[in-house]
């Protein structure tokens, strides 16, 4: 078995000005092929968790690589290329004036060296995408325009188009209306069955589907992982 | 010299207006204001000095700009549009210390004038060429980047996760702002040079709601409307800064009032249809 695509060693993490750590005695590792669902009450430091995988917030105390690369090194733009991220605020305002196939494309440009520009392939990829989570008749619409269901979805297709091998979403379910979540939840696990990726969901909501199909379920409190069931690595 | 003064306005328009733009979206607007006060304070100084009309301004505004962009990640934009409001006081008091310490004749010379309320004597072949390169390299690096830039405009926290070094692209725009600021000062003036930036992006979009169009109108908007005014300044005999920032002004109010007009008439059709 190869080395954890995430890894976090006695990590602590803390937000400036705010003496009580973020996250505290962190110790994760997460293998390819896997679907872990972090939940937890709010400000038990979901979400710090995913910003601190990715390298966003930086560890006090502890290491933290992503794709064998400590997220403190300048390398981490390297393995973030790699990764996809759907953040909890993702609501646009209504004055915002990229469309979505714009949108969708723009994660997909920023992983290609420079000038570059979609190709034929891209833009099946970006229609395949956009179809299967039901926005391919709205690409031309601006994002702004659209409901915050719609708007998430957008971020879902963005945060797939680019095949990542590490996938973060944080509350990719929070507007999203219930028939739907199931079917959403479906093409997550089939992404990552068959990528083999890893993907870490954040959600409050843990629908039948998700608990299904999740390898491993980690619960926190207070910056603490404090349960861990089924198999991260 | 009229031509060298109208090209030199076309593509310094042009320049400040794509600028301006992105810095714009991108949030930056407070740091360019104060990135403009410090290259007036540099200009100052140095015009008192009687010293080249770059490098003291370039410094100024340089280092400001550079400083701001290394603190921008670190702080909340709240945070910067404070300290950048604080440094726009600060540079502007110097600038005005210095001229006033100078010599009180002075003020009546071109260059302290050029400074305050722009002059077209300040546009020579040098300062031309020097706009016309910038111009070009910017463009140049706009087509090669877009779309980073454009990733970055549409969320800079989405950006980096996905592996864009965000604080090296914010720090390459601030300086080709500087740098434009320095070589477009003397020209517009040191309290105008800003509507420059500023108004074109504010009418793009009003125009549009497609951001593909935002940009090119706000760059089109910029070219026309600068050579403009100094055609206006040459026919009104005012200063060039103030008739282009009052010719750009008076244009953006206009489209709004048209914008407005078109508005309402068409939801008037559309409701008795």
């Amino acid at each position: 078995m190869g080395s954890p695509r995430i890894e976090l060693k006695n990590v602590y993490v803390t937000y400036q000005d705010i003496e009580r750590p973020a996250l505290r005695k962190v110790n994760l590792q997460v293998g390819e092929s896997r679907l872990v669902v972090i939940t937890g009450p709010n400000g038990s430091g979901k979400t710090t968790l995913l910003e601190t995988c990715l390298g966003l917030l930086k560890p006090f105390r502890g290491v933290v690589k992503l794709l064998d690369i400590p997220t403190t090194s300048r390398r981490i733009y390297v393995a973030r290329r790699l990764c996809s991220y759907l953040p909890q605020n993702f609501m646009r305002s209504p004055y915002e004036s990229y469309t979505i196939k714009q949108v969708i494309a723009m994660s997909l440009l920023s992983i290609k060296g420079s000038p570059s520009t979609l190709t034929l392939e891209d833009l099946y990829r970006i229609k395949n995408i956009a179809k299967l989570l039901g926005i391919d008749n709205l690409l031309n619409e601006p994002i702004g325009k659209l409901s915050g269901g719609q708007q998430q979805r957008v971020f879902l297709a963005r945060a797939l188009v680019r095949e990542p091998l590490v996938l973060f979403l944080d509350e990719p379910f929070s507007s999203i209306d219930p028939e739907s979540r199931e079917h959403i939840t479906l093409l997550i696990n089939e992404y990552t069955r068959e990528r083999n990726a890893t993907t870490l969901i954040v959600s409050h909501i843990i629908n039948k589907e998700l608990s299904r199909v999740a390898d491993a379920v980690v619960t926190m409190s207070n910056g603490e992982l404090v349960d861990i069931v089924g198999n991260l690595y | 010299m009229f031509e060298l003064v109208f090209t030199s306005l076309v593509i310094g328009g042009l320049m400040l207006a794509l600028l301006g733009y992105y810095i714009s979206r991108l949030g930056l607007s407070t740091i360019a204001f104060s990135a403009a006060h410090a290259a007036l304070a540099g200009a100052a100084i140095s015009s008192i000095l009687n010293r080249d009309p770059y490098t003291l301004p370039a410094i100024f505004t340089l280092c400001l700009g550079l400083v701001l962009g290394v603190v921008l990640p670190k702080t909340s934009i709240e945070v910067l549009n404070n300290l950048s409001m604080m440094l726009f006081s600060l540079f502007n008091s110097i600038a005005l210390i210095a001229i006033y310490l100078g010599n009180v004749f002075v003020l009546s010379t071109t260059r302290v004038g050029g400074l305050l309320w722009g002059s077209p004597l300040a546009i020579t072949m040098d300062r031309f060429i020097y706009i016309t390169i910038l111009t070009g390299v910017f463009i140049t690096y706009l087509m090669l980047y877009k779309s980073k830039l454009d990733a970055i405009v549409f969320d800079k926290k989405l950006a980096e996760a996905e592996g864009i070094n965000v604080q090296f692209y914010s720090i390459v725009i601030i300086t080709f702002m500087c740098i434009a600021l320095v070589l477009m000062l003397e020209v517009i003036g040191g309290f105008l040079v800003f509507s420059l930036i500023y108004v074109p992006y504010i009418v793009s979009v009003m125009m549009t709601s497609r951001a593909d169009l935002q940009v090119i109108i706000a760059g089109l908007f910029g070219a026309i409307t600068a050579p403009s005014g100094a055609f206006l300044s040459l026919i009104l005999d005012t200063p060039i800064g103030s008739t282009i920032a009052l010719t750009i002004s008076l244009s953006a109010i206009t489209i709004y009032i048209v914008k407005k007009i078109v508005v309402h008439f068409r939801s008037l059709r559309e409701n008795h249809s």
